[in-house]
């Protein structure tokens, strides 16, 4: 999105008091319409239990030494349900800050209007620690009833504040009718929207511009939804002393400055040209020698930013900080950006253009480099060039195959430094096949609908990175405690053991489940039948979208697979009846984003069954998907949770002869 | 608040000092001992937890805590804390320390600079009561000891204490000692352990538990409180003037003459006050819809909680009725204070009852103190004309309709499940000890289901749901129905039934709350296009219990250690299935009817006329079964497990 026009042309230091608006903090509160007080549904939403009528903040930072907000919120109470919900206001600051000339009422159903005491009004310091204080204001509002308008204002001063940087949030647990920002900038000021529509700031009153959104949806979490700051309306402030702010310059001079700011950190000096050489060894191609160099930082140096490295918050503190990459590989530790940059010094030492990249962090928000500001680029790493192409690396994430990048720096638009002309490049995304997860099972079922046997999983890529960050920083009864609670939340009779979990830090060997396992009940047994769901290891799972209906978009962190190899010995004297295999979804019914398949096989003496599964998803590149595509994919998830829900009847031969 | 937690243990570590420090002698010889040997599953052990109070004549009361625990596995890291409450008004923490020692014997101390100072309760509006604490999470590892001491002064208005020898970690050695002013005398009360006796040195007293096991957290289970052993202690001066500012308890009647005393004033009315209670009952005919009408609309009064005057018994204290009136918000002494005013405006009397919410068998009669309670209720006295299963007959104070103004889902008439049946104290100073809360029968809180469906010959399932609840059982659907917003109702519907019926679609949600009668009804409509798993075209398979089946066994361990604690519960359900017309009943599941003294639950099944209907009933009463019945009790619910997951086989004709 094109940074909207800059608010003020000349840097303009405002710093009279005369300028605070008056009409906000005056005695009086503005008038109610009538047609509030009469209001008896919802505007914005029709289900909502309270609604605001008007929420304004006025965002004073014309002072050179502080900025101060001044809220106003009017809210129409309809349900019993919005009454305990809005019933308390907790305003928190820092002993840094000030909250002041807070004013509460409530107008009745009949009218009446109850203004908040000044004793009913609370002030508690919620943590304290060496002269920090988080304190709040905290008020409950009285006589509150459905049908009720509760009004509240307060002014919030933060002494040395500014508005760079500073996000505004148009969204709230309620819909509201009228949101308006109304700003006081301090010297020339740039804005960001995002998903405001048409929203501008316009000129008001007393040099105050002001921005207003009408009719704004509550904001509801849903599960599988991109980060906050991609669904939310919102507004990013900067300082700016450009009439037209050209993002192309922007990036071009940061990725001079950052090429400049990191060439000493990514330092070659006569020990890491010696290393080098021992690090690649007889390794011919460009990629081997990558591979070796980054298998090294991730495994020969001690990444102190771990929490899995074993030092405690006190050893960490005492570790010197290492001044070059130099000191990183005789100290054989340093933190992951220490790590990442002796991972570009040693690149170069063995001949390669390597760089200082930057790109945005998936996590938090999707980067457009149409917004010039570095607040968006949360993440760094290394960009080498391979041939004519730049590949990515970053060791200090020290699960990450080599290869890939952590997946919120995937398929992003990285930033290369440069001495003269920074590069735009795009991160690759990981394959579904890159993050596998591997099953195997050889199983013997009983007749009573027993199911006992072995396991072994794999998980590789992303999934493997994530199995052992979960795990490193557990005590080893904990893993398996871990292991055990997940086979319950499943199979809640299963009996484990022989519990064996590897390779949980090992930067580069996958993690590995094995043990065996024991589920009475397993297949459920009537007179004549056994009924056995041959897919183990989805057995007992949820479904995975149950909503009938979506309002964000959906989202997955990463694209993934699955595969599964299943032995089932049968129990003697069954045999199978009328059995068959589920569908299966064709990758090109999907677009090549998702496909699903089963195969079910019996020896021909009818004592084993091999069962085979093989499912990915977030193929094509594809991880995310609009609301309106929701309904299409629950169809998918649950046509393949159906699927692997597949089960089969056995039946005793001998009542299989008589029917 | 967990995120300014984060950042102040985050500015902990940043300020922590290091090195070269000695640990306390008393620590080094914790530090020496030998421990026997733990599962593995055991975080931790305490080597010392021993505390030490002294009494002064004017009723300051000093605690000294010495404290120490190894850390056996990582995750025992979460106990390396330390922590002590206050109240400013009235009390102060004099000294805090701890020490953190490696397993190479290198000490690191913890003072003031890295102590957090947090409220209580930040949830409530306001609280007086404040939390000094010393974290060192993030500097422990397995192998290590962490020890703290410190020491704190208050001014209690009781002179009655109490002391737990342990939590589920376990314990080398916990000790209690009091120490009196001359004179003056103790007595004490065990729970969960044969009796403690003191060691008594002059006004001196010990009471001293070593070696005890760790507790399991184990599903089903009663509570830690319930589980290990705990000290209870009363404290009398040698006679009541010469420490005329410790309140003393010898008995529940003192109790409850003391609490009386605090209540009666705030039973205030004013004319506003009085014409709601008119207006509330003015087209009531009976006693019983006077105190219906007047419950309805304190429960209403938003819960709010601001604590404060701890320090003089203001936790035990409501508001004036008329000030919670005006401001239509208190907590649950203001409530019932405020009931207590309304009723009698119309004629009723009414009295406080405290109570302890969440476990019916924390409060032990043993012990009279009234800090066993944390929540407050009402008995309204009533006369035989109402009648309801919350009715209890006092001995002295006569028929008493007991009733929660708090619990906004559990209407005049019945009582939350968490205090039924536990011993409460009625404000008065006729009441001479504790009363035993009402139990309401199990056909008041039971569920009725009905599902009427109709199978189609590809699987494809569609029809309804009604389900019919009352008592305790309605109480839990309408918190849920009163809490969510409507979308969020309706998308948590669709989970319950994806979870009987994947890829169900629902096209009607339609709850229907009446509070007063105790009811709660939900109708659902719905639609599946593969419930049932068609096999080669020849067989099609379905299990007939199609929502809330028992998927999962609670009691999934081989083993146990503590009794199992049931609640009641009871359904009932007839699920009526239409039959597509080209198949017929292969076979049925056997029915099911089991006995025992924990429950009953039967399955039927039976086919008439293209339909099948099946039927499960369950009722199980409110029981502890001791651990020794565990394979018993695991059996039952497992043989249900199995019978709710019984599949019915129909075969193309």
């Amino acid at each position: 999105m094109k940074l909207m026009p800059r608010l003020l042309p000349l840097a303009a230091v405002l710093c009279l008091d005369l300028l605070v608006p008056a009409v906000i903090f005056a005695d009086d509160w503005r008038p109610i319409d009538p047609a509030e007080m009469a209001l008896k549904a919802p505007v914005v939403e029709k289900d909502a239990d309270a609604e605001a009528i008007f929420w304004e903040v006025r965002v004073d930072d014309s002072q050179v030494d502080q900025i101060a907000f001044n809220h106003h919120l009017r809210i129409k109470i309809f349900t019993e349900r919005g009454k305990e919900s809005q019933s308390k206001v907790d305003l928190q600051y820092y002993n840094y800050s000030r909250i002041k000339d807070i004013a509460a009422r409530v107008i009745k159903t009949d009218g009446t209007m109850i203004e908040l005491k000044k004793a009913d009004i609370f002030d508690s310091t919620l943590v304290k620690l060496s002269g920090l204080k988080v304190k709040t204001k905290s008020f409950a509002l009285p006589g509150i009833e459905p049908g009720a308008i509760i009004e509240y204002r307060w002014r919030e001063v933060f002494p040395g504040g500014s508005a760079n940087r500073l996000r505004l949030h148009f969204q709230r647990d309620i819909p509201v009718q009228n949101v308006s920002y109304y700003l006081k900038p301090y010297m020339g000021m740039g804005y960001q929207p995002f998903r405001m529509g048409d929203a501008k700031f316009v000129k008001d009153k007393g040099n105050f511009y002001r921005m207003t959104l009408t009719n704004v949806k509550a904001f509801r979490e849903e599960p599988r939804m991109p980060p906050e700051n991609e669904v939310r309306s919102w507004v990013f402030l900067y300082y700016t002393d450009q009439q037209k702010p050209d993002s192309e310059r922007y990036w071009k001079d940061l990725g001079r400055t950052m090429f400049e700011a990191t060439k000493t950190d990514m330092k070659v000096n006569d020990d890491i040209k010696s290393a080098v050489a021992g690090i690649v060894g007889d390794a011919a191609s460009p990629e081997a020698k990558l591979q070796r160099i980054y298998d090294f930082c991730r495994t020969e140096i001690k990444n102190t930013s771990d929490d899995a490295s074993g030092l405690t918050a006190d050893e960490r503190e005492k570790l010197k900080s290492n001044k070059s990459p130099g000191d990183t590989l005789k100290n054989k530790s340093g933190t992951g950006s220490d790590v990442d940059m002796l991972f570009a010094a040693l690149a170069k030492a063995a001949g390669f253009d390597a760089r200082f990249a930057m790109s945005g962090n998936r996590s938090d928000m999707f980067f457009d480099r149409t917004l010039a500001n570095s607040a968006f680029l949360g993440a760094a790493f290394v960009a080498v060039k391979v041939g004519e192409k730049w590949e990515f690396f970053s060791p200090a994430e020290t699960y990450t195959p080599f290869g890939m990048l952590g997946w919120p720096e995937e398929a992003q638009e990285v930033l290369i430094t440069d001495p003269k002309d920074p590069i735009w490049a795009n991160s690759p995304i990981a394959t579904p096949a890159n993050s596998l997860e591997k099953r195997t099972g050889k199983f013997e079922l009983h007749p009573d609908g027993t199911l006992e046997g072995d396991v072994r999983i794999e998980y590789t890529g992303h999934l493997g990175s994530e199995k052992k960050e979960f795990n490193d920083d557990d005590s080893p009864a904990q893993r398996e405690e871990t292991l055990k609670e997940g086979l319950k939340r499943r199979m809640s009779t299963v009996e484990v053991s022989d519990i064996k979990i590897e390779n949980v830090s090992d930067p580069v060997a996958p993690f590995v489940y094995s043990y065996r396992v024991r589920v009475p009940g397993y297949a459920q047994r009537t007179g004549k039948r056994l009924f056995l769901q041959p897919g183990f290891f989805e057995h007992g799972g949820a479904a995975l979208f149950t909503a009938g209906s979506r309002q964000q978009s959906i989202y997955f962190p990463y694209a993934w697979s699955e595969q599964d190899d299943i032995e089932i010995k049968l129990p003697e004297g069954y045999a199978l009846d009328s059995a068959d295999a589920p569908g299966a979804i064709d990758p090109a019914a999907t677009q090549q984003v998702s496909g699903h398949s089963v195969k079910i096989s019996v020896t021909t003496d009818g004592k084993k069954l091999f069962y085979r599964r093989k499912f990915f998803f977030g193929g094509n590149q594809t991880i995310i998907f609009p609301a309106s595509a929701y309904a299409g994919l629950k169809q998918l998830f649950d046509l393949v949770h159906k699927n692997d829900n597949h089960t089969i009847t056995l039946k005793q031969p001998a009542a299989t002869a008589s029917n | 608040m967990r995120l300014i937690l984060s950042l102040a243990i985050t500015l902990i570590s940043a300020a922590s000092v290091f090195a070269g420090e000695q640990a306390p002698p008393w620590l080094q010889q914790a530090v020496a001992m030998n421990l026997p040997a733990y599962d593995k599953t055991v975080d931790a052990v305490v080597l010392v937890d021993d505390a030490t109070v002294a009494v002064n004549e004017d009723g300051r009361v000093t605690k000294t805590h010495f404290y120490a625990v190894r850390i056996l596995r990582r995750e025992g890291r979460a106990y390396a804390f330390s922590r002590v409450g206050y109240i400013p008004e009235s009390g102060k923490v004099r000294e805090i320390n701890a020490w953190l020692i490696s397993s190479d014997g290198k000490v690191k101390k913890y003072g003031k600079d890295d102590t957090l100072d947090l409220a209580a309760s930040p949830n409530d509006v306001y609280n007086e009561y404040r939390i000094r604490t010393i974290i060192a999470r993030d500097d422990a590892d397995a192998g290590m000891v962490f020890g703290f001491t410190h020491t704190s002064e208050d001014r209690s208005i009781f002179s009655q204490d109490d002391w737990s020898f342990q939590s589920s970690l376990p314990v080398i050695n916990s000790r209690y000692t009091l120490m009196l002013p001359k004179s003056w005398r103790a007595e004490s009360v065990t729970f969960n352990h044969p009796k403690i006796e003191p060691v008594v040195t002059g006004s001196s007293y010990t009471w001293q538990l070593s070696n005890l096991p760790a507790v399991p957290d184990e599903p089903l289970g009663p509570s830690l409180s319930n589980l290990v052993a705990r000290l209870a202690v009363s404290y009398f001066p040698p006679t009541a003037s010469s420490a005329p500012g410790i309140k003393t308890f010898a008995t529940w009647a003192e109790v409850a003459a003391w609490m009386e005393e605090l209540e009666n004033s705030q039973v205030t009315l004013s004319e506003p006050l009085k014409a709601k209670a008119l207006e509330l009952t003015a087209h009531t005919k009976t006693e019983f819809e006077k105190i219906q009408a007047i419950g309805r609309y304190v429960q209403r009064v938003q819960y709010i909680s601001i604590q404060t005057g701890l320090g003089r018994g203001g936790g035990y204290k409501p508001r004036t009725a008329t000030e919670v009136f005006e401001k239509a918000y208190g907590d649950c002494k203001d409530k019932a204070n405020l009931m207590r005013a309304m009723l009698k405006v119309v004629g009723i009397d009414a009295i406080p009852v405290s109570i302890y919410s969440g476990d019916p068998d924390y409060v032990k009669p043993e012990w009279p103190s009234p800090q066993q309670f944390n929540h407050c209720i009402i008995a309204v006295k009533v006369s035989p004309e109402t009648k309801s299963p919350t009715v209890i007959e006092h001995p002295r104070l006569g028929r008493m309709l007991i009733f929660d103004p708090t619990a906004e889902t559990t209407p005049v008439g019945d009582l939350p499940t968490y205090l039924q049946g536990s011993l409460a104290l009625i404000d008065s100073k006729d009441s001479d000890g504790l009363v035993r809360m009402p139990v309401t029968p199990s056909d008041m809180n039971q569920l009725f289901r009905t599902a009427e469906v109709q199978l189609g010959s590809d699987g494809s399932m569609s029809g309804q749901i009604e389900e019919r609840a009352g008592g305790q059982v309605a109480a839990r659907f309408r918190t849920e129905f009163r809490q969510l917003s409507k979308s969020d109702y309706s998308s948590m519907v669709e989970q319950w039934l994806s979870v009987g019926v994947p890829g169900s679609k629902v096209s009607k949600v339609d709850p229907a709350d009446s509070s007063d009668d105790g009811k709660f009804a939900l109708n659902v409509t719905f639609a599946s296009s593969s419930y049932a798993q068609l096999m080669q075209d020849r067989l099609l398979v379905f299990r007939p219990a199609i929502v809330s089946r028992r998927e999962a066994l609670a009691l999934s361990d081989v083993k146990r250690t503590s009794p199992v604690v049931l609640k009641p519960n009871a359904y009932s359900e007839t699920v009526r299935v239409k039959l597509p017309p080209d198949f017929a009943v292969d076979e049925l599941p056997d029915a099911v009817k089991l006995e025992t003294p924990f429950g009953s639950y039967t399955t039927s099944y039976d086919v008439k006329e293209g339909h099948l209907v099946f039927k499960r009933t369950l009722v199980q009463p409110g029981i502890n079964i001791p651990a020794a019945q565990y394979a018993h009790v695991r059996r039952f619910y497992e043989q249900i497990r199995a019978a709710e997951q019984a599949p019915v086989v129909l075969a193309r004709k």
